[in-house]
């Protein structure tokens, strides 16, 4: 087969439909990762226009220009669009469109995930934007500490609008993280081993874990928050036995981690980038890996530093000052690293390379600042002022925004196809820098002089007008810079003349392809023995067009790729992947149409809701493509690999143990809850405490045995090629034991209202119900597979997949019944 | 998925000794620990130091482990990686937790 025979053949199985309905059904990943960056930079339009208006509105003293009320919900969705709907997603869209080809493959692990992902990402969106219009945005900040936030002093529904639509766009977030995860892996090109993998790998893998352990505690608080705020349970009510502290943890156990969720992908786009513009390559590879996975967890140890002015014993301060002055060492690590990189190279000055430039010296005052205010008696002084606003701009704009702006002008080429030749960007450039600068050096020293952050307006005589006033001014620099970015974009996608295919002479295999890519990304799937496999071979694109490497011929309409062993990069399995699909913008509208009977508390939509949501995942799930036979499969290259779906650890294994990661961390926090309002709440204990019954226990205990037992009974007999439906019984007897005895104890959990006790167990319960319900269903469509028989037949990795959903089911049901049933003897 | 773990465990295990010495110092506090006088120092002392050097031998132990061919990856840069970060883990113990020898007690 000719090389164009090839890329005809493939891009008719890979392509999206034309039209629009190509948007709506599309599951490839550079039209996904293409709608999340469109999507996500529109997005940081708003937020920035929000950010002018807060300008003008400190501008000059006593300003009428907004009223309070209208102020507090431009500075709350300043905060939360920048934050969750313009820079998670932003490196989700990145993430997306990059990885399959740093990595050498053809898509993520699970298309059809990624645009389900997208979806909920602009249905919680649209959301925040309907409120942002009607008036109805949230008001109280967007950390949203009650009782701020709780009804008795926000009526209306401006903070459901947050608690209900952030915790969407969350959905979102899980998905990305264990779509990237597992992608980066077990989805790599034949050969690429851990240490031969691209930089910005590793920090994409490193942030997808930080997502998945991150994101679950703000779900979490955010449910308990609407519960309150819905239904009375006083999970945040200090005199009901909660307390609002406990908010501030489950909020900042998230929000510490997300600003290096926020900086890592940043730093790995710098890592990238750097060694090319100073052709060479990164120094200390190794070193930069470890701190950023240093840096990742250390960033778990930091949360209470947003906590210090709420009177925590000074031991606890310490612990916490002491691990926020440690982060400087791993980020100084890769400071040193960069700046290695570029004393051993030949550094040139391209426009991404400016960027890098302002990246260095915004990023470093930051990083100063943050070590300042570290130390606690500094940060009494300055808590609540300017000066920390303008300290989190440092950070995230200087450690995110500028390292983006490089990469967008780096990966331009790559992905228009295009050369730029206008200078405008250069301009934009100098203008962002010098009006961020100007804007936020000033209101460093503002807040140093007592200005509060968050204030809508201040006396004439407070001495802080002039300061403002130059702050605003640097302010509409800067956004005139931003605007000059996206005139300079719009004009090179629409009059930028073709440019050639590695313009920079970059080594990595996202350049090894046609620019704009083909919707395959790869021809054949090259094998890969450097870290920069195509400076090593300049003729590698040309032998991956010409089908050299693996699936180089493909076969009728299946989206084919390969899986590789984690650690060595060794083949293990092919992956056929499913084609285009309206099922994940359903599932996502089913989702949204649940979160929206929630928000106007309409709730019987939710449980109708629900049951498309079950109905439409049986259907995704029985709806994957098949090989036309089961066994061996030549995958090219004198190479037989099972069928990934005929293995022990398919993907779908490896996604669910990874989406059960977040899971166990959510019920880790809301285990950390229960037992911060038992010793740290105030009026605790309760009046009274749940009584335990031992039919309930021993009831909830065997069924957690038994539906374990009978899933590993279906498993031997799949694999001896037998029927499971023996063991798929014993495992929903098992299910119905356990489902019965948590309904016993929820019923029994008391008044949910009149006390934070009940309140917990009655979410611990209900969290151990749905995760017995969700096996159980699963179970069903096993059952109801087997009966069915032929080629529809639970195959090892569906039976695995359903185990291992078991048996997180079983161990949340026998924990949650010990610890609330117990309860009253451990006074 | 093996030498995923291995790069990870250690900075996780200072995570967890980290938080498990913040939450015994809430436990201690809300229990009344410091006002319960041992020989020479309050039980809240005794335990908080008591868990200070049983941490650090968690991660010298995790440390050692990395390293023992038992548990050492076969990768080179796998192996040296988790050796970076176990000693760093056993740093960021000795820096974030000596809190618990040097400050007073539930004030």
């Amino acid at each position: 087969m000719s090389a164009l025979a090839r890329h005809r053949a493939l891009s008719r199985i890979w392509s999206s439909e034309p039209g629009w309905r190509g948007v709506i059904s599309t599951v490839n990943h550079s039209d996904i990762g293409r709608m999340f960056l469109l999507v996500a930079s529109l997005f940081f339009l708003i937020g920035g226009v929000l950010a002018m208006l807060i300008r003008t509105q400190l501008a000059t003293p006593r300003s009428a220009f907004v009223t309070p009320a209208i102020y507090d919900q431009i500075f709350t969705m300043h905060g939360t669009v920048m934050m969750f709907l313009f820079a998670i997603p932003l490196f989700e869209g990145a993430a997306v469109y990059l990885l399959p080809k740093l990595l050498g493959t053809r898509d993520l692990a699970y298309p059809r995930l990624s645009a389900y992902g997208f979806w909920c990402y602009v249905f919680g969106g649209l959301m925040l934007v309907f409120a942002l219009l009607a008036g109805l945005a949230p008001n109280s900040g967007w950390f949203m500490y009650p009782p701020l936030s709780s009804s008795a002093h926000s009526p209306g529904v401006n903070a459901d609008f947050w608690l209900i639509g952030v915790t969407f766009v969350e959905v979102s977030a899980i998905a990305a993280a264990v779509e990237i995860s597992v992608s980066i892996l077990k989805f790599r090109a034949p050969g690429m081993s851990l240490d031969l993998m691209p930089i910005f790998a590793w920090y994409a893998l490193v942030t997808a874990f930080m997502i998945l352990m991150g994101f679950p505690p703000l779900i979490l608080g955010s449910i308990l928050l609407e519960l309150e705020r819905a239904f009375g349970f006083p999970f945040f009510e200090s005199a009901l036995g909660g307390s609002p502290l406990l908010w501030q943890h489950l909020f900042w156990l998230f929000g510490h981690p997300e600003v290096y969720i926020i900086f890592l992908p940043a730093a790995g786009v710098i890592s990238t980038v750097l060694p090319v513009m100073a052709r060479t390559t990164l120094l200390g590879y190794r070193w930069v890996v470890a701190a950023a996975v240093a840096l990742a967890i250390l960033g778990f140890g930091l949360w209470v530093h947003h906590m210090f002015a709420t009177g925590i014993p000074h031991m606890g301060l310490a612990f916490f000052s002491a691990a926020s002055t440690l982060v400087a060492v791993p980020t100084g690590i890769q400071i040193f690293a960069w700046l290695g990189t570029l004393w051993k190279g030949q550094p040139r000055l391209t426009l991404p390379m400016l960027y890098i430039i302002g990246f260095f010296f915004t990023f470093v005052i930051g990083g100063l600042t943050g070590v300042m205010v570290a130390i606690v008696p500094f940060d009494w002084q300055a808590h609540d002022t300017a000066f920390i606003t303008a300290h989190l701009h440092y950070v995230l704009f200087g450690g995110f925004v500028f390292p983006m702006l490089a990469g967008l002008y780096y990966w331009l080429p790559q992905l228009s196809g295009r050369k730029r030749f206008f200078r405008i960007g250069e301009m934009a450039f100098w203008l962002i820098f010098l009006g961020f600068n100007g804007a936020f050096l000033a209101m460093h020293w503002v807040g140093l002089l007592g200005q509060r952050r968050r204030i809508a307006w201040y006396p004439e005589d407070a001495g802080w007008t002039e300061i403002n006033l130059l702050s605003s001014i640097s302010a509409f620099v800067m956004a005139i810079g931003v605007a000059m970015v996206v005139f300079d974009i719009a004009l090179h996608a629409l009059l930028a003349i073709r440019g050639s295919r590695n313009p920079w002479g970059a080594g990595t295999l996202e350049w090894a392809m046609p620019t704009p890519p083909a919707a395959y990304n790869f021809a054949s799937i090259p094998i890969v023995g450097d870290r920069e496999p195509l400076a090593r071979d300049p003729a590698l694109a040309n032998k991956i067009a010409r089908g050299e490497y693996f699936l180089g011929e493909p076969r009728g309409d299946l989206r084919e790729t390969l899986t590789v062993d984690a650690a060595s990069g060794r083949p293990e399995a092919l992956v056929i992947f499913p084609g285009n699909s309206t099922l994940p913008i359903a599932l996502a509208a089913a989702t949204g149409a649940a979160f929206l009977g929630a928000l106007i508390r309409v709730y019987w939509v939710i449980p109708l809701a629900l049951l498309f949501v079950v109905g439409l995942s049986l259907r995704w799930g029985w709806s994957q493509r098949q090989a036309t036979h089961s066994g061996l499969q030549n995958v090219g290259r004198a190479t037989l690999l099972p069928l990934a779906i005929e293995t022990d650890r398919s993907p779908g294994w490896w996604g669910s143990a990874f989406l059960l990661v977040a899971d166990t961390v959510l019920f880790g926090s809301l285990f950390f809850g229960y037992a911060f309002l038992w010793t740290v709440g105030p009026n605790w204990p309760p009046p009274q405490w749940l009584s335990m019954s031992v039919l309930e226990l021993a009831l909830g205990l065997a069924g957690a045995a038994v539906e374990v037992v009978g899933l590993h009974v279906a498993r031997r007999a799949v694999t001896r090629g037998s029927s499971p439906l023996r063991g798929l019984i014993t495992g929903l007897a098992g299910f119905g034991m356990t489902i019965a005895a948590l309904a016993m104890t929820l019923i029994r959990a008391g008044q949910l209202t009149d006390y934070a006790y009940g309140a917990t167990i009655f979410v611990m319960i209900a969290y151990a119900l749905v995760h017995a319900a969700i096996p159980a269903i699963m179970t069903c469509s096993l059952a109801y597979r087997a009966l069915r028989g032929g080629s529809s037949s639970p195959r090892t990795s569906n039976v695995n997949i359903v185990g291992l959903w078991t048996s997180y089911a079983a161990f949340v049901a026998a924990t949650s019944l010990v610890a609330t049933q117990v309860s009253g003897y451990l006074t | 998925m093996k030498d995923v773990v291995r790069i990870a465990i250690a900075m996780l295990v200072w995570l967890a000794l980290f938080s498990a010495l913040y939450g015994l110092e809430g436990v201690g506090c809300a229990a009344g620990w410091h006002r319960i006088q041992l020989t020479g120092a309050t039980l809240f002392q005794a335990a908080m130091t008591l868990a200070f050097f049983v941490a650090l031998l968690i991660l010298v132990a995790v440390l050692v482990g990395l390293r023992s061919p038992l548990f050492r990856s076969a990768s080179p840069f796998i192996a040296h990686i988790s050796i970076i970060l176990a000693v760093a883990a056993l740093f960021a113990g000795l820096w974030t937790l000596f809190p618990a020898l040097a400050f007073s007690s539930c004030v």
